[in-house]
């Protein structure tokens, strides 16, 4: 299992070579958007020593006109030509609303209505990238998760993609009461790659919000640890665990310390 | 008492959470008008925003700042400073959505409350240095005198940079 984290800004730059440097971490997952307007030779000066992963937040495949789209993938195949990442991985979510305005919360697709229209696209987007894409499941809130799992399960079947599994989100979505974390079972067994995050609660609502800035919450750990007892994670698996905020150097390198704990210990010991 | 899934009522409720957090986060001064911790701003805001079918992209904080200043309550309040916050907290909201513009090095936006200013981003030209916010003073004539901006593609030169207007 490579160990890595997500590298979001380049104010993260200094406690991410620590991590490296104290042989803490694997790898780095960049993400795109904040950074894909330079060249992919910067990333690699000031980072040399370390693969790479891709991970895009808001390209908008779905929403993004074939032109808008054939373009945004002429700019990003440079970086996946000279970075050669561990992955690329993309969200299914929506940003905006037909009308081209932003949403002011992203939101889940229509897993159902929308399933060849997403298919379609996915594949699309995926053929202009040169890459297999990753496709990471959502923190559900919302009943449009109900069916995610399932959705997942047909299209990955239908098309070849693969899933970017995220614990965190997994378990947000089951503490919302969207969908079971078992529900994920059967895919996790063919995932290679993972993330896991911390969240909050929101006391307002009583639900679980993927926020990327609280310490990796004990339910999770316990998700994890079931599915490291059943020997899901081998030596060709990456995991990214991520902080977006509130972050410095010993609270990451801790939260890296109780997953590799976690992936460890027999389940119930 | 849990309801689930959540109901389209929490989720909308929730939205507002986040656009709060959008806005004032970038935009402190202005929440400092407020004895109601910004809800006083915030919700008729969002009714002229719904009213006007503006989008919640980066152009949000011009939006409010011309709410602002149409308020009689809040107009007083909105100086140079306040202003200049507004229009650093659009560049950077801009900033924040890369993918929508690979191929620009910075941007710009002038309000038609600042005449002769403008307040731009360039992005990092290094993995290992953030974007960097500016004040660019402008001529008479280099000022459109309504809401605008303009993107560079070549970092550190505004010349060849268009004025446009704001996506509503």
């Amino acid at each position: 299992m490579q160990i890595g984290v997500n590298w979001i800004a380049p104010h993260t730059l200094p406690i991410i070579r620590q991590l490296i440097d104290e042989g803490l971490i694997d790898f780095c997952e960049i993400m795109v958007d904040n950074f894909a307007h330079l060249p992919a030779k910067k990333m690699t000066q000031v980072l040399p020593d370390v693969p790479f992963a891709l991970h895009i937040i808001a390209s908008r495949f779905m929403e993004k006109s074939p032109d808008e789209l054939n373009q945004l993938a002429q700019q990003l195949r440079p970086w996946i030509d000279d970075l050669q990442p561990l992955y690329v991985s993309d969200h299914l979510v929506q940003f905006t609303t037909a009308e081209g305005k932003r949403l002011p919360f992203i939101t889940e697709w229509d897993y159902d209505t929308q399933y060849d229209q997403l298919k379609e696209r996915m594949q699309a987007w995926q053929d202009l990238l040169g890459v297999p894409l990753l496709w990471e499941n959502h923190a559900s809130l919302t009943a449009r998760g109900k069916n995610q799992a399932l959705f997942y399960e047909k299209l990955l079947g239908d098309n070849h993609a693969n899933l970017l599994f995220d614990f965190s989100n997994a378990y947000i979505a089951e503490y919302n009461q969207i969908c079971p974390a078992h529900a994920w079972d059967a895919l996790i067994q063919n995932t290679r790659h993972f993330h896991v995050a911390g969240f909050k609660f929101d006391p307002t609502f009583s639900l679980a919000l993927d926020t990327h800035d609280a310490p990796i919450a004990e339910p999770v750990l316990a998700l994890m640890r079931r599915y490291a007892a059943k020997g899901f994670f081998q030596q060709n698996k990456t995991l990214v665990i991520e902080f977006d905020a509130t972050v410095h150097f010993e609270r990451w390198k801790n939260e890296i310390e109780k997953v590799r704990n976690a992936l460890t210990l027999p389940e119930g010991s | 008492m849990k309801s689930f899934p959540a109901s389209e009522t929490i989720i909308a409720e929730l939205a507002v959470k986040n656009i709060y957090y959008r806005l004032f986060n970038h935009a402190p001064s202005v929440l400092t008008f407020s004895e109601s911790a910004g809800r006083d701003i915030l919700e008729p805001f969002l009714d002229y925003v719904s009213d006007h079918h503006l989008t919640m992209n980066w152009s949000l904080h011009v939006h409010l700042l011309n709410w602002l200043i149409k308020h009689p309550n809040w107009q007083p309040l909105v100086n140079v400073a306040v202003i200049k916050e507004l229009l650093t907290g659009a560049v950077t909201r801009w900033s924040l959505t890369g993918l929508e513009h690979l191929s620009a090095k910075g941007m710009m936006v002038v309000s038609k409350h600042l005449p002769g200013t403008a307040v731009g981003i360039w992005k990092s030209d290094a993995a290992d240095r953030p974007n960097k916010v500016v004040t660019i003073q402008l001529s008479q004539a280099g000022h459109p005198g309504e809401d605008r901006y303009a993107i560079s593609t070549v970092q550190n030169d505004w010349r060849e940079a268009q004025w446009m207007a704001l996506p509503k």
